[in-house]
């Protein structure tokens, strides 16, 4: 991989052909980087095209009435080869387990496609399970865990094949405030213990600020980056969430957002 | 203890109901005095199925060797060319038309034309009992393969696997819970279907039992021939739902 970051967008555009002569602007002009082994959120209104930028960084097929301008490089390669290459875990809004496989062979899954040898893949399997403290669960199916646990075993799918970026659009969005902390503690502790580099897709101001390095926000349609904030904040936030520095970012990103959407 | 109970409820429920119903038969007949010719006594039944159960078996196991063949051929093949043709619409659709064609064609006209062309023979009744199981089981499994989580298809997008590894480890795992249903509930078709289709001729069977004593006004060995087709049934419907409990045991919660 080199010395290429791990994301790399430049003048990115995006129109979608509607039916009538109209074109419908989605995103306008996304210029961004990722450093290796940060961790940045995107944030914007609903509906702003935070998912076609999620699934155009992802490599996956968007609608086919759409035309799109600009580069984007994911360790410098196009982001189909780069998926190719194994270098992106994905973590979607749904935990999409297999519900007939345990928790164990659902994060087997991706290594038997690659054609891991059972034994080999298995070990991989049962290192990931420690590592994310599912050990006590490797057998239960997904309909006995709870939401939280359902996005934690998903998390630990994409990290099977050990990918250097992990993208997650909006993964907890579905739990509870407690169940949320929970799990935004959990994703900073795997970062921080397996090195990688992490693009956040929320709608939650809190979420932002407590997990990421840097935020990034979208206005509304046609998208363009209305901000990028640096959180200058130690890690774990939750020793600096009382502090008036982390009111301020919140503040602040709650201000962008409410001028981005107008 | 209560356990126990909980488990076998409604096995105890149905059980009971069903020798409530039988015994209330039984009650009426005795208390109006109803007239042999009109119906029966289950006690009556009982006693001729105890005492020709030999005559009775063979016939019901000719008629199983109609059903059993028949059954499993027309599943397997609706389940093959629905597998060899998920991936291509234009093959699918027109096998799709042809077999709802076959399926309006009325059983007994069906089993007219057949019997004009191979005789009214055994081949016959399996033949009948595959085309009319082939349905069900070819559309359901036809829908089940195209249909697919729109979440698992970006998954297995962003792993590039190949349309085989969709199809093992997404496609057929997924559709496994509904197609043996589908493949459970011809097992009833498939029975009616072989007895109606003996009713119109053939050499043996329970169908042909009952037409011919029928014919002879012995009603004891006639209910006696619908009773053993009603066990018959129900063993091989539960038998398999037994097994079906066992092959999808993450259905169960």
């Amino acid at each position: 991989m080199g010395s290429s970051k791990p994301i790399s967008i430049k003048n990115l555009h995006v129109l979608f052909n509607g039916d009538r002569s109209k074109h419908l602007h989605v995103l306008e002009n996304i210029s961004f980087t990722l450093d290796a082994d940060s961790f940045v959120t995107i944030i914007g209104p609903s509906g702003c095209g935070k998912s076609t930028l999620f699934r155009l960084i992802s490599g996956l097929p968007t609608k086919d009435s759409c035309e799109i301008g600009g580069e984007i490089k994911i360790f410098g390669k196009e982001p189909r080869v780069a998926s190719e290459d194994r270098d992106i875990g994905l973590i979607l809004q749904k935990p999409t387990l297999l519900e007939w496989r345990s928790v164990a062979k659902n994060m087997l899954l991706p290594l038997e496609i690659m054609g891991y040898e059972k034994e080999k893949g298995r070990k991989k399997v049962n290192k990931l399970l420690k590592i994310l403290e599912l050990e006590p669960y490797a057998h239960y199916r997904p309909s006995e865990l709870s939401g939280g646990m359902q996005q934690k075993v998903s998390i630990g799918r994409a990290l099977a094949y050990n990918p250097e970026l992990l993208l997650m659009d909006e993964p907890f969005a579905a739990l509870d405030e407690v169940n949320r902390r929970k799990m935004n503690d959990e994703i900073i502790r795997i970062w921080k213990e397996m090195e990688k580099t992490i693009l956040f897709v929320t709608h939650n101001i809190q979420e932002a600020v407590y997990l990421s390095q840097k935020v990034i926000v979208l206005s509304k349609k046609p998208s363009r980056i209305y901000k990028i904030v640096d959180i200058d904040l130690e890690y774990p936030r939750s020793k600096v969430e009382a502090s008036n520095k982390y009111y301020k970012y919140i503040k602040e990103i709650r201000e962008y957002l409410n001028e981005a959407t107008v | 203890m209560k356990q126990l109970f909980k488990k076998y409820k409604s096995f105890l429920i149905s059980t009971l109901s069903l020798l409530l119903f039988f015994l209330l038969w039984e009650l009426s007949l005795n208390i109006f005095d109803v007239s042999k010719a009109v119906l029966i006594k289950p006690s009556d039944i009982l006693e001729t199925s105890i005492e020709d159960y030999d005559i009775l078996i063979k016939a019901m196991i000719y008629t199983a060797k109609e059903v059993l063949p028949g059954w499993i051929i027309g599943n397997s093949l609706g389940f093959l060319f629905a597998l060899l043709t998920y991936k291509n619409e234009s093959i699918a659709k027109p096998l799709i038309k042809g077999s709802v064609l076959m399926n309006s064609i009325p059983l007994i006209a069906l089993t007219a034309i057949i019997g004009g062309i191979i005789g009214t023979n055994r081949d016959q009744k399996i033949l009948i009992v595959s085309l009319i199981t082939f349905f069900p089981t070819f559309i359901i499994t036809l829908s089940e393969l195209t249909t697919i989580n729109e979440g698992h298809k970006d998954l297995m997008h962003s792993y590039s696997a190949t349309k085989k590894q969709i199809l093992r480890k997404i496609l057929l795992p997924k559709s496994l819970p509904v197609i043996l249903n589908s493949v459970k509930i011809t097992i009833i078709t498939a029975i009616f279907t072989a007895i109606t289709a003996e009713f119109f001729g053939g050499y043996g069977g329970i169908g042909i039992f009952i037409l011919s004593k029928k014919g002879l006004c012995n009603l004891n060995l006639v209910w006696a021939g619908i009773s053993f087709i009603a066990i018959f049934g129900s063993l091989f419907y539960f038998g398999f739902e037994f097994l079906e409990k066992r092959i999808v045991k993450w259905q169960r919660n």
